[in-house]
């Protein structure tokens, strides 16, 4: 009984947010063009601080916010600091696990002839991948979470082949630690340097150039390195947690 | 130079730091605590952009006096509670660092998405900070409600956005008051319903009596002292800045946190286990924080935040102390228990009349002012559930202070055979803590007035909304 009322509740509730949802935010029929009155437009003409200039992918120079990828713009340059927020939420959430199960001593994985060649072969690739994933995340789809949990895609299947956690699991945490020192520190710089936290103080480029966008591919590379440490030491903690079959 | 984004990034800074060197943990944490203070202190007031756009294209921190008076709290707070918990705070250091940065951030940001942020960093924290009860299940049963809260306050967010086009806290019930009612209904329900499990109103508080209950010297303190008033300051942010009621959605709340209130004080009278006392007494407290949140009183919310605060803190302190040593919560095992604890006995005796509201101490002065605000806004049915419920509140903690106090029957003096043997509850420097956070509520007691104007204050910083659910409601 407790259960069938709790149920018709979720499908009153769900009723009036579907038909609220689909009065307001029409889903199935996106408009034909921008609204120039949206503030998302100032993201994409990259003009929040004013200026109309159209922008030229190779060829708009010193811009305010020098990235090619619009979403990596909102992301870490526009809204930075909840990036800075999001990283926190995954180290705070790789450091539960670790408080939890990090206390065994980890289980031999056997692995077959297959999984072990191929998990040599192909997880130096994903690592390289996920370093190029993140180092271009200014320029092409992607950045520093995507790439980061690559690599440590990478780390799991190393793991699967090889049975056992072969890197020095102190390095994983330093890289953790450091990046995210380091990524408060440009923040910081941003302070006394140019008057705000987490401001752009580099030169911006032209857009579509590797060396562009100012602190944004640093920031990146530096979130991707910490994404990427803490999720392998998270699959590290469940490695050692204890294995029931 | 000293702005009020060191309160944030300070303490994240620091946690950083101790994921490499987890010995010093606790030092960095208590320097981070005492350096916030300064900060605090010297960081000039007002809207602090971040980023170098101005709001709404980036994230903003609003510094005001009402922000101001929340951390202050907060910080002097986390300070006793990291002191008093010692080795479980050290174990915790990292931890800690993150809640203190994720708490800041959430009473600075003015930016709703921000926000969200935050609490999911505040709560992902207080999931880690509740498992050292030991109790997983009830762990697991609070992350599973959090975390559907949360996804609610998104989703909120998200259709806040849409509908606006901004996401700035500040002045934000001007824009969604233009919205018709139908349309601004379902993002606001979706906005309280997600802090609702934070603040443990009714259907979706259930966690609380379960970690509240189960609570350690560490995490009873920082769930009733330190979380419960942050996340009672804002959500009076958000009735001032953001949430627009109707009818509709004013009363349901309203109701939700009488209920939460009447349901709670009558809960813990039936309690027969101090620290499951206190959990309900909690939630119930929490109710009447939100009753006047919604009624547009922050001024009375304020004050009954932080006398809720410093006497729960107390009260957490030696409940959690001596049901440790004694390893018993229940009210027979704990019977005539200050008879060894004078001292403690001392602190809980203040803290607990603070609390009911007592005359001469901060608890009257925040009840009497939440009594009569709540008569100006013509609900006269209000206050008499207000003061028909605190008589059960009185009750059960004097039914609490008397067992605890003596062992004896009705009409008999107590004799030492009848005392539980004395064992070691907290040790001197804890004890000393502990009663130096009851000078603070005693020394406030006596001047409630000093305390009222400084919080007026801030109460007026804060608000500038204008609407109230009763006028809502009379339309």
């Amino acid at each position: 009984m407790k259960k069938f009322i709790s149920f018709l509740l979720i499908l009153v509730l769900a009723f009036f947010l579907m038909t609220s949802l689909n009065s307001s935010l029409d889903f199935f029929n996106p408009p034909n063009s921008l609204d120039e009155t949206r503030m998302s437009n100032a993201f994409i003409h990259k003009n929040a601080s004013g200026g109309s200039d159209p922008v030229e992918f190779g060829k708009s120079t010193g811009l305010e916010d020098g990235s090619a990828n619009i979403v990596t713009s909102v992301v870490v340059d526009y809204r930075s600091f909840d990036t800075l927020g999001e990283i926190t939420v995954l180290f705070i959430s790789a450091l539960g696990v670790g408080l939890l199960l990090g206390a065994g001593t980890g289980a031999k994985q056997r692995s077959g002839f297959i999984l072990k060649t191929a998990a040599k072969l192909i997880s130096p690739l994903m690592m390289v991948t996920g370093i190029f994933i993140f180092t271009h995340g200014h320029l092409t789809p992607g950045g520093g979470f995507p790439g980061g949990s690559m690599m440590a895609t990478a780390f799991l299947l190393n793991y699967f082949g090889s049975g056992s956690i072969s890197t020095d699991l102190k390095s994983l945490k330093w890289m953790e630690s450091l990046a995210g020192v380091f990524y408060i520190v440009i923040g910081l710089i941003g302070l006394f340097v140019a008057g705000s936290f987490l401001q752009n103080y580099l030169p911006t480029g032209t857009v579509g150039h590797l060396f562009s966008a100012g602190i944004i591919p640093i920031i990146y590379v530096l979130v991707g390195l910490k994404v990427g440490s803490e999720v392998s030491g998270i699959i590290a903690d469940f490695s050692k947690s204890e294995v029931t079959s | 130079m000293w702005s009020p984004v060191w309160l944030i990034v300070l303490p994240l800074l620091m946690a950083f730091i101790s994921v490499v060197i987890k010995k010093q943990q606790y030092l960095l944490l208590n320097l981070s605590i005492l350096l916030n203070l300064a900060v605090l202190y010297l960081a000039p007031q007002g809207m602090v952009i971040i980023g170098g756009f101005r709001p709404p294209f980036g994230i903003s921190l609003n510094f005001d006096r009402y922000a101001f008076i929340s951390l202050l709290l907060i910080q002097v707070l986390m300070l006793f509670a990291t002191f008093i918990a010692g080795p479980l705070a050290k174990k915790y250091g990292t931890v800690l660092l993150v809640l203190l940065a994720g708490i800041n951030g959430m009473l600075l940001t003015n930016d709703l998405f921000n926000l969200f942020v935050m609490i999911e960093v505040v709560s992902i924290a207080s999931f880690i900070i509740s498992t050292s009860n030991g109790k997983f299940t009830h762990t697991f049963h609070y992350l599973i409600l959090a975390s559907v809260g949360g996804v609610f306050f998104l989703l909120g967010a998200v259709m806040v956005y849409a509908y606006t086009g901004t996401l700035v806290v500040q002045g934000l019930f001007a824009t969604l008051g233009q919205l018709p009612n139908a349309i601004s209904l379902i993002p606001m329900m979706l906005i309280i319903l997600g802090l609702a499990v934070e603040l443990k109103l009714m259907p979706v508080g259930s966690w609380a009596k379960n970690i509240y209950g189960n609570s350690n010297v560490l995490t009873g303190p920082i769930f009733a002292a330190v979380l419960a008033p942050a996340f009672g300051f804002v959500f009076g942010r958000m009735m001032g800045e953001v949430v627009v009621l109707n009818p509709i959605t004013g009363y349901t709340l309203l109701f939700m946190a009488i209920a939460t209130f009447v349901l709670g004080e009558l809960a813990a009278y039936r309690q027969k286990d101090l620290l499951k006392t206190l959990a309900f007494s909690s939630i119930a407290q929490s109710g009447l924080a939100i009753i006047l949140f919604t009624l547009n009183l922050p001024f009375a919310a304020i004050l009954l935040l932080i006398n809720n605060a410093l006497a729960k803190s107390i009260l957490f302190w030696v409940a959690t102390g001596v049901s440790t040593a004694y390893e018993t919560s229940s009210m027979k095992g704990l019977r005539g228990v200050f008879y060894n604890h004078r001292i403690l006995g001392i602190t809980f005796s203040i803290a607990s009349l603070s609390l009911v509201g007592i005359p001469l101490f901060l608890g009257f002065y925040a009840k009497v002012t939440a009594v009569m605000a709540i008569f100006t806004t013509g609900l006269i049915w209000i206050p008499v559930v207000i003061l028909a419920t605190a008589i059960i509140e009185g009750a059960y903690m004097m039914k609490w202070l008397l067992q605890l106090w003596s062992p004896a029957k009705e009409g008999h003096l107590a004799s030492t055979e009848e005392v539980p043997e004395k064992r070691e509850a907290l040790n001197m420097t804890q004890i000393v803590a502990v009663c130096l956070v009851a000078l603070i509520l005693f020394v406030f007691g006596l001047v409630p007035q000093r305390v009222g104007r400084v919080l007026s204050v801030a109460s007026q910083a804060e608000i500038s909304q204008v609407e109230t659910v009763a006028e809502g409601g009379g339309q």
